[in-house]
């Protein structure tokens, strides 16, 4: 990216108004560590994938708890397809986010594919649809009822934390420029209005 | 964060209790390091220009970038879903949003940048992130979120201005960033920010030095600077590189540094209309005036011999494009403050002779002092109409001297007459823009 000459660059450099801390772009994590870190942060609110198994297992059509557990399995594997071998503890987190993120949906659109690119990174199409596969798989396990309970509480989570400005409106238009493109010698407006 | 006081408290004074390692309890302020999370936000980088990229790199180049701004945009929402005193908490003490916030008003592309040729999920990417940051800062300008949720004003402008949340640079940038189609919240934030924080308005006179050194640097450069001035100078540099000699980047580097000064100026003071009087104090008008008669008709003549030399070049004939706006913004940067700090009193004081008068002054002595100026006074005319600021003086005031602002019109169609007919006698009917 060119750097292109700035006013404000001069204003913060020498009129001594600004933090003389301003750092940019010295923050030195690695896109590898963000993403760990994010990931970490993320699992944080979660519950963990023994929690969400015994509730899958609670809440499933009684004889279907060998198939949940099969799938969850399977789930994991998709997990550990998505964020690598990086260790247990990560995989069961990545499998979990996957849960919360996919059983609300039909398939993986691009919100999907956004907010989890956002916390795992680039991954292959084919895991996270073998992940889509399994959370179906799961979620075809379980009655209605505890479906939708299940999809009413990410709701009822996601309109807690609602995000601020979301009411606001807001608008990409840029600025007009005024251009003077008038040749020196033209009549002037003044002259214009006969004074 | 448990144990917080009932009742609609200032967040500034809200306590909590916790225990310390002992298991006494303890009152720890609700405003403190201690509950900041460790989100490392990653400072803000500008989308790759995919045209001055590789075949190969480019397609990795693209993705690392989208990458990063997803990761971005999950962290400026995670922010924006906290709660006040856990946003507020993030936003005083993690100097990593710190940096990512100065980044991004650092170097975000401007509206009037020139325009990349982005793959659409990323141009997409981008204007979320334009609106996130937008919310964030605005966010950062509220002192009053709701009933429950608010500051003591007075502590909220310190908390502003110690931490250096906002400064006169950053407020110049959201400015520039913002105020294509959301002049109308921008200008409310901007205007709490500095009602909040008076100091802001002494930075603000601060950077006025600043800004006509931008001004006289760029004459330099050009060869144009005022050698009989106040200030010595140094042996080194009394030679600048003429105006002649220079290559097409360095002259686009010139024009686009004037471009930008002038809209970011422009913008800023339309946002906040105050400030006009700080600058107006110190002569920006008749210092800008100055710059623009020497500038301007250098680099027009400089543009115009280098398209008539090297037709079939596009870059030349781009930065006449950029010089149109350069003076456009410059002039309207000129009028905006006169009309901001002497004609709109005018309007506004009409019931009070005196103060009317005083306007009226200031309005003749700013006037008059640019009447020398015939150039940048034929191009303010052609935006602006000089005989309607007349009228409605004379309408506003009766006594006001006939001759004064006949003299002043005078000059205007002088500016015309003998710098017009100059233009056309050197024979070239298009003349330079």
């Amino acid at each position: 990216m060119v750097q292109l000459p700035r006013l404000t660059s001069a204003l913060r450099a020498f009129s001594g108004v600004s933090s003389g801390n301003q750092a940019n772009g010295n923050n030195t994590i690695s896109l590898q560590e963000k993403r760990q870190l994010q990931s970490a942060r993320l699992s944080k609110s979660e519950v963990t994938l023994d929690a969400l198994t015994a509730e899958l297992l609670k809440k499933c059509v009684r004889g279907q708890e060998h198939q949940i557990q099969a799938d969850v399995k399977e789930l994991c594997h998709a997990a550990s397809a998505i964020v690598g071998d990086i260790g247990m503890e990560y995989i069961h987190e990545a499998a979990v986010v996957l849960f919360r993120t996919l059983s609300p949906v039909d398939k993986v659109g691009r919100e999907e594919t956004t907010r989890l690119k956002a916390i795992f990174g680039p991954f292959p199409a084919s895991a996270v649809n073998k992940a889509m596969k399994s959370v179906k798989a799961i979620c075809s396990c379980l009655p209605d009822s505890s479906l939708s309970s299940l999809t009413c509480f990410s709701r009822r989570q996601a309109q807690e934390n609602k995000e601020f400005g979301q009411g606001i409106h807001f608008s990409h238009e840029g600025l007009k420029l005024v251009t003077l493109s008038e040749r020196p010698g033209t009549e002037p407006k003044s002259a214009q209005r006969n004074r | 964060m448990s144990g917080k006081k009932s009742g609609p408290e200032p967040l500034d004074q809200q306590y909590v209790t916790v225990k310390d390692e002992f298991g006494t309890p303890q009152m720890v302020p609700v405003l403190h390091p201690r509950w900041v999370v460790e989100v490392n936000f990653l400072p803000y980088v500008a989308p790759p220009d995919p045209a001055a990229l590789g075949e190969e790199e480019r397609a990795g180049t693209l993705e690392e970038w989208l990458e990063r701004a997803l990761l971005l945009e999950q962290d400026l929402r995670w922010l924006l879903q906290q709660t006040h005193s856990k946003f507020w908490c993030q936003t005083i003490f993690d100097e990593s949003l710190h940096s990512c916030l100065n980044a991004y008003l650092q170097n975000a592309p401007r509206s009037y940048d020139p325009p990349l040729d982005l793959p659409a999920d990323l141009k997409q990417q981008e204007e979320t992130l334009h609106r996130l940051f937008f919310m964030v800062f605005m966010r950062m300008a509220t002192h009053k979120e709701s009933k429950e949720n608010f500051f003591t004003p007075k502590t909220f402008g310190d908390i502003l201005y110690e931490n250096f949340l906002f400064d006169v640079p950053k407020l110049m940038d959201l400015c520039v960033l913002y105020a294509g189609g959301n002049m109308a919240v921008l200008a409310k934030m901007v205007d709490n920010v500095f009602k909040q924080q008076p100091n802001y308005n002494n930075d603000l006179a601060e950077v006025g030095p600043t800004i006509f050194e931008v001004f006289d640097n760029i004459m330099q450069k050009c060869g144009l600077a005022d050698e009989g001035g106040s200030v010595p100078q140094k042996l080194s540099e009394r030679k600048a590189a003429p105006l002649q000699a220079m290559s097409v980047g360095e002259v686009q580097d010139i024009l686009l540094y004037m471009r930008d000064s002038a809209v970011t100026l422009l913008v800023f003071l339309e946002a906040y209309p105050s400030g006009c009087r700080v600058f107006h104090q110190q002569n920006i008008v008749t210092r800008i005036c100055s710059f623009y008669e020497l500038v301007v008709p250098a680099l027009e003549i400089l543009l115009m011999d280098r398209i008539s030399q090297e037709t079939g070049k596009t870059s030349w004939s781009e930065l006449d494009a950029v010089l149109s706006q350069a003076r456009g913004m410059l002039v309207k940067l000129c009028h905006h403050i006169i009309s901001t700090c002497c004609l709109q009193p005018i309007l506004e004081n009409s019931e009070s002779l005196e103060a009317v008068l005083n306007y009226v002054e200031d309005y003749l002595h700013v006037m008059s002092a640019v009447l020398s100026e015939r150039r940048f006074l034929h191009d303010l005319d052609c935006l602006f109409s000089v005989q309607e600021d007349i009228d409605l003086i004379h309408q506003a005031c009766d006594s006001v001297d006939v001759t004064r602002t006949d003299f002043i019109l005078g000059a205007v169609d002088q500016a015309y007459q003998s710098f017009g007919k100059d233009r056309r006698a050197r024979g070239d009917g298009n003349g330079p823009n």
